[in-house]
């Protein structure tokens, strides 16, 4: 995208995720513990959840596990994505998974974050470039 | 000093006399002293017709007159008279000195000459007659008759008559004696002639009166064009140099030469070879880099080294190019000049500098050029300015080019080359040229628009590339003025906002855009600032929030979600299901199984009740004991359903087996039709070897029988014992009782016992007893060999010695064995055991020797393809061949020896196939019915090979027709018409086929690959001429021997005559029952003769149609047919 290759701030987001900050962060949400306990986390919540709903499938249709596991895989996956996530929510303990990260990252200390790191990272830019053109 | 000369006077020494009346005349004859008038010299007659001659002997000693008139002469004496000499030469006395040549008398005819004093003699009057002493000579006819015709001169007195009334005409002294003048001299202020003597030496000097003024200037006619003077032929009288014979090339000054240095000398050298023959040809290189000067230097020669030839051709070469200046050769112009005064140094030279001159100006522009580039680079902000360097701005159109709008959206922002229609369409030049010349290049597209032609690229590095190295560079010939043409392209590239997203978002952000500016031309990108820091960190982490959502959600799915599902998928997952599913399979082959023991048994009852009874007999004796003992060991298994699953498998694998071999109950064989029936012996005996350990003796035995009658039994029985094999097991566990109550069970104990025995010996179950081995259909057997053969094993060598009357000594070997009565043992007779070398020897002999024949004999029926020698051909004293004598061969019998000659309708061998398959495989037509395994297995083979090479005509047309276009794209591109180029589009068509010894007539076309019906094999090719042409033709060639005729009518008036020139469509022959025809199609207007098949023709197969010949009424005029057909008509015509 041509316009974004002058662009100083996407170029300094590009800086920042190549430092490996931006993994850290994504890692971080999805390992934050929901309900305040160390147990749940957001991604074990969904890994759970979808368990059930492949056993739940199963035991509906036996001929399932034996067919061709790639593909039925596939076609469920593309199920349970559907919608924003729909069928997690339907489930027994419903899991708004969009709502979640939403709130993740509209979370205020996020940015704060985000920024700090940015700043210092443009100062080290700074920094190495006046010892460039000393 | 006799008077009798015997040669006459001044007569060479080699030439005889010429015969002569007076030849022995006596030269005393005329008297000296006679000065009669009358008295002529009797020769004198015969002088005037050959003076020559005659005057010699006229004189006979004495000096002659001159001979036109002197008839008579005068013997006087000559110098008596003081007259002025009339000095006659002396003839006979000048002619002596030449030898046999005789002048004419010249008379030096002085006026005053007196023929009365007579001829003067060399010597003094008084001394000749001393030394000659010949008389003087006389006139001897005085009268007047005879003088008449004097008039002027008295012969008698030998002087002029009129003498005295003559005067001399400068009797009064008027004139100078040497000669005069006459000149202007002023005498008392007058002009007077006046006589001035002139003395021979004196020059002349011009009497002109130079005084005189001129006429005004004469001005010459004015001449409007040059007049050709006239080639003087330079030779060894010619002044001057010799004419040039030499020609300057060089590039013409003032032209812009592009594919110079494309061109060739040898290229030049041929252009002017049409001129003359060329001696020396020479190139010149520039002495500073080693470069080409396309300077040529050609001397033309004459083979007679004439000079004037090969000036000739210089001057041809010279002028004919409109004196040098309009020289064109392949695309580059030159100038010619005429070496002279060696020329071509001073061209040479000029060219050296002009191209020093360019390397310097070139160099101070790339000076100015980098220098400005430094400026350039040191200005621009790094970042801002993408794709734009210095070098092509130039290329820039200063008109500043817009893309049409319409073109906006095609073109997408991607850097493009423009070309004006203004440009295009004055040349001539098309989209294809340009894609032609810019085929090197990776352009995306080619826009053919009504303002030019753009040509759009993808990546600007390359358009960069194409526009450095063609813009002014590349030429195109223009069609309008045919020349070539430079080309200049103008890069137009806007390089912003190019998004191409799927959404089709670009052209509303492109038209955004250029409306913004205006015009979509190049433009510079606007960046973005940031007021401050903070203003930046927040853009920044916006970005990063963004992206942190997507990034998130993809994760989940792929990450978390995706394996999960596979994992919970897994099958192990769901023990209890598991367990279900099998439980459920397990019914499942129940059922199955039950169902096909259901149909097993319904079967097994209609078996029982025939033959089973054998069984019985034998207690269930089998040759396959292997199995049973397999069984065995199954049966001492304890575990029922271990067994039960166990036979199970068995079951089911042999089924499996069975089905996968073909081998399929009795029954269902018999339904096939006949075709797989035959193959299914044969293929159960490939095959069987390939089985498992299971059935190894089963097969033995299959493939050891060959008569039908056993195989279906055998085939039966096989199926029997299987299902006796089963049933059996099905005995004891199952209650299969209908099947089994007619069958004996075979106690284990007979099996061991039947194992004991050799396993040839065992016992078959066979209605009638059979021999162990195979009995011979005939016995065929004609030596030692077949006889050693038949001996299998001992029991044979006791009954054949029983036959043979033989006893054993019994103490040498074993039992004795009694012979009948009467016999004596043979005591001559010593068996083979005993040491006996000859006898071995003999017998080995005897074998090589049968062995040897039979071998021979089998080979040359392989190498005869499988056709044997025809007994008539068998040598009748079997000694030698050579003693056999002279013998002619009938033609049946030549079938035999001969391949090409036998039938027609079965494929030869006479086309040689390089690939071993196909020789397999037509080995001869008498044979296939015995090898059908073998042609079975090649043809598979083959038809692969076959398979890949027929594509269908279809597609082959298609192929051709794209190929025809192509060729055409070519030709239109290079521009020029080239016979080369053009195609025999019927060649395409053609099948491949080839000539080969035929069977019918010689030699005959075969086809190499399977034909179709109806498919176009090959063009019948040769001379077009017309029909008188052809009839004369025809007869010539039946007077010169060529008994075959060549000549195909194609229409009323046109044959096709291929009997010196012509393509292999001749070869085909004649048949009755042809496999294909001829048909005349249309090509490009030219009507054409084509083969067409009538029906499907196989490989190798004689390709014959009927020649359609006229019915000839003279019967002595019918070619008989060699066709061989069953309809054949039995004559060609």
């Amino acid at each position: 995208m041509t316009g974004q290759d002058t662009d100083e701030a996407y170029l300094l987001a590009e800086k920042f995720k190549k430092q490996g900050y931006f993994d850290k962060l994504k890692q971080d949400i999805l390992t934050e513990s929901i309900d305040g306990n160390g147990d749940e986390t957001l991604e074990k919540k969904i890994k759970e959840t979808v368990t059930d709903i492949v056993k739940n499938m199963v035991n509906e249709e036996e001929e399932l596990i034996f067919k061709n596991r790639g593909t039925t895989s596939a076609l469920i996956e593309s199920k349970i994505l559907m919608d924003n996530y729909k069928m997690l929510s339907e489930n027994k303990e419903p899991l708004n998974v969009e709502k979640t990260i939403k709130e993740a990252l509209q979370n205020a200390n996020l940015s704060d974050d985000i920024k700090a790191t940015l700043e210092k990272l443009l100062d080290d830019t700074t920094k190495m470039h006046q010892y460039d053109s000393q | 000093m006799s008077g009798y000369y015997r040669r006459p006077y001044g007569a060479s020494s080699g030439a005889p006399p010429p015969p002569h009346r007076y030849s022995g005349s006596n030269p005393y004859r005329g008297h000296p002293s006679q000065n009669n008038k009358a008295s002529n010299h009797p020769e004198s007659r015969y002088q005037s017709a050959n003076n020559r001659h005659t005057s010699r002997y006229a004189n006979n000693g004495n000096p002659v007159n001159n001979s036109t008139y002197a008839q008579g002469y005068h013997s006087e004496r000559r110098y008596a008279s003081g007259s002025s000499a009339s000095h006659h030469d002396v003839p006979t006395y000048h002619s002596r000195s030449d030898r046999g040549v005789y002048q004419r008398h010249h008379s030096s005819q002085r006026s005053d000459s007196n023929s009365s004093t007579g001829s003067k003699s060399r010597y003094s009057n008084a001394d000749a007659a001393m030394i000659s002493g010949r008389p003087k000579p006389v006139t001897k006819y005085s009268d007047e008759i005879f003088t008449s015709k004097y008039h002027y001169v008295d012969l008698v007195t030998r002087s002029l008559l009129h003498k005295k009334e003559m005067k001399s005409w400068n009797h009064a002294n008027e004139f100078p004696k040497n000669g005069f003048v006459i000149i202007q001299e002023q005498y008392a202020g007058q002009l007077r002639s006046k006589l001035k003597e002139r003395l021979p030496n004196e020059l002349a000097i011009d009497p002109r009166n130079k005084s005189l003024p001129c006429k005004g200037t004469q001005y010459r006619k004015l001449r409007l064009k040059v007049n050709s003077l006239p080639r003087i032929s330079y030779d060894k009288y010619s002044v001057g140099p010799p004419p040039p014979c030499e020609i300057v090339v060089y590039p013409a000054p003032n032209s812009v030469n592009l594919n110079i240095m494309n061109l060739q000398d040898i290229s030049i050298k041929n252009y002017f070879k049409k001129y003359g023959e060329i001696s020396h040809f020479e190139s010149f290189d520039d002495p500073n880099n080693a470069l080409p000067l396309h300077l040529y230097l050609i001397k033309y020669t004459s083979l007679s080294s004439n000079i004037n030839v090969a000036s000739k051709s210089a001057y041809d070469a010279f002028k004919s190019h409109d004196n040098g200046k309009n020289c064109f050769i392949l695309g580059s112009s030159f100038n010619i000049s005429l070496n002279k005064n060696n020329e071509v140094e001073k061209i040479k030279q000029k060219i050296v500098d002009e191209n020093l001159s360019k390397v310097n100006k070139l160099k101070q522009q790339e000076k100015i050029t980098n220098n400005r580039v430094e400026k350039d680079k040191d200005e621009k902000i790094s970042l801002n300015n993408e794709g734009v360097d210095e070098q092509f701005l130039k290329f820039n159109n200063p008109q500043d080019r817009k893309i049409p709008q319409d073109l906006l959206r095609l073109i997408n922002n991607r850097p493009c080359l423009f070309v004006s229609k203004v440009f295009t369409s004055l040349h001539g030049f098309r989209v294809e040229d340009f894609r032609y010349k810019l085929r090197n290049y990776s352009y995306a597209r080619f826009v053919d628009h009504i303002s030019g032609i753009y040509i759009v690229f993808n990546d600007i590095e390359e358009a960069k590339r194409c526009i450095h190295n063609e813009s002014s560079k590349l030429t195109l010939i223009s069609r309008s003025r045919r020349i070539p043409i430079v080309i200049k392209f103008v890069f137009i590239y806007s390089p912003m906002s190019r998004k191409i997203s799927r959404f089709g978002d670009a052209t509303r952000i492109d038209r955004k855009s250029s409306n913004a500016n205006g015009n979509s031309t190049f433009a510079k990108q606007t960046p973005i600032i940031y007021q401050n820091k903070a203003d930046l960190i927040e853009a920044a982490a916006k970005y990063i929030i963004k992206d942190l959502e997507k990034a998130l959600h993809t994760d989940i799915r792929k990450r978390i979600v995706g394996p999960t599902i596979f994992d919970t998928l897994n099958s192990s997952n769901f023990p209890e299901l598991l367990e279900k599913k099998k439980v459920r399979d397990v019914e499942k082959q129940k059922a199955e199984e039950e169902r096909r023991a259901t149909e097993r048994s319904k079967k097994a009852d209609e078996i029982t009740n025939r033959d089973l009874d054998i069984f019985k007999l034998y207690g269930g004796y089998l040759k396959k004991s292997k199995p049973k003992r397999k069984l065995k060991k199954y049966s001492d298994n304890d575990d029922d359903i271990d067994e039960r699953e166990d036979s199970y498998d068995l079951l089911r694998e042999s089924k499996r087996k069975k089905k996968k071999l073909g081998l399929e109950p009795m029954a269902h064989l018999l339904n096939e039709d006949s075709t797989s029936k035959e193959q299914s012996p044969a293929t159960d005996s490939i095959v069987s070897p390939s089985r498992g350990s299971e059935e190894e003796e089963e097969s033995d035995v299959m493939s050891s029988e060959e008569e039908e009658e056993e195989e279906d039994f055998m085939g039966d029985e096989h199926e029997d014992k299987k299902i006796k094999m089963e049933s059996e097991l099905t005995t004891p566990e199952f209650v299969n009782e209908e099947a089994n109550e007619k069958l004996q069970v075979e106690t284990y104990e007979r099996i061991a016992e039947a194992s004991l025995i050799n396993e040839k010996y065992r016992p078959s179950c066979s209605i009638l007893p059979e021999p162990i081995y195979k009995e011979p259909s005939e016995p065929d057997f004609y030596g030692i060999a077949d006889l050693q053969e038949y001996v299998k094993d001992d029991e044979d060598m006791l009954i054949l010695q029983k036959l043979c009357n033989m006893t054993h000594d019994t103490k040498t070997i074993g039992p004795s064995i009694k012979t009948e009565a009467g016999t004596k043992p043979e005591s001559d007779f010593k068996p083979a055991t005993h040491s006996n070398g000859l006898l071995e020897y003999r017998i080995w002999k005897l074998r090589e020797k049968q062995t040897n024949v039979r071998q021979t004999k089998e080979w040359q029926f392989k190498l005869n393809e499988g056709v044997s020698f025809d007994a008539g051909l068998l040598l009748n004293n079997n000694l030698s061949f050579k003693a056999e004598g002279f013998k002619k061969v009938p033609d049946n019998l030549k079938v035999s020896y001969l391949p090409h000659r036998r039938r027609i309708h079965q494929p030869l061998n006479t086309v040689h196939h390089h690939d071993e398959a196909t020789d397999e495989r037509s080995s001869t037509p008498s044979n296939n019915n015995t090898k059908v395994e073998e042609s079975l297995q090649s043809e598979s083979s083959e038809n692969v090979s076959v398979v890949q090479e027929i594509s269908s005509s279809r597609d082959n047309r298609a192929i051709n027709r794209r190929f025809q276009q192509d060729i055409e794209a070519q030709k239109a591109a290079i521009g020029s018409e080239s016979e080369l180029l053009s195609l025999n589009q019927l060649n395409k068509r053609k099948k491949p086929v080839t000539f080969a010894r035929s069977a019918i007539h010689n030699w005959g076309l075969y086809a190499l690959e399977p034909i179709a019906a109806k498919e176009m094999i090959i063009e019948y090719v040769g001379e077009r001429i017309r029909q008188p042409v052809a009839e004369m033709r025809e007869k010539r060639y039946l007077k010169n021997g060529i008994g075959s005729s060549y000549l195909f009518r194609v229409d009323e008036n046109n044959v096709i005559d291929a009997t010196k020139k012509g393509g292999i469509a001749r070869f085909i022959n004649h048949c009755c029952d042809p496999s294909c025809t001829a048909k005349i199609i249309k090509v490009g207007g030219k009507r054409r003769i084509v083969i067409y098949a009538l029906r499907d023709i196989a490989k190798n197969e004689e390709l014959t149609y009927d020649y359609k010949f006229e019915r000839e009424q003279d019967d002595e005029e019918r070619l008989p047919c060699l066709c061989g057909a069953p309809n054949c008509k039995g004559f060609l015509n």
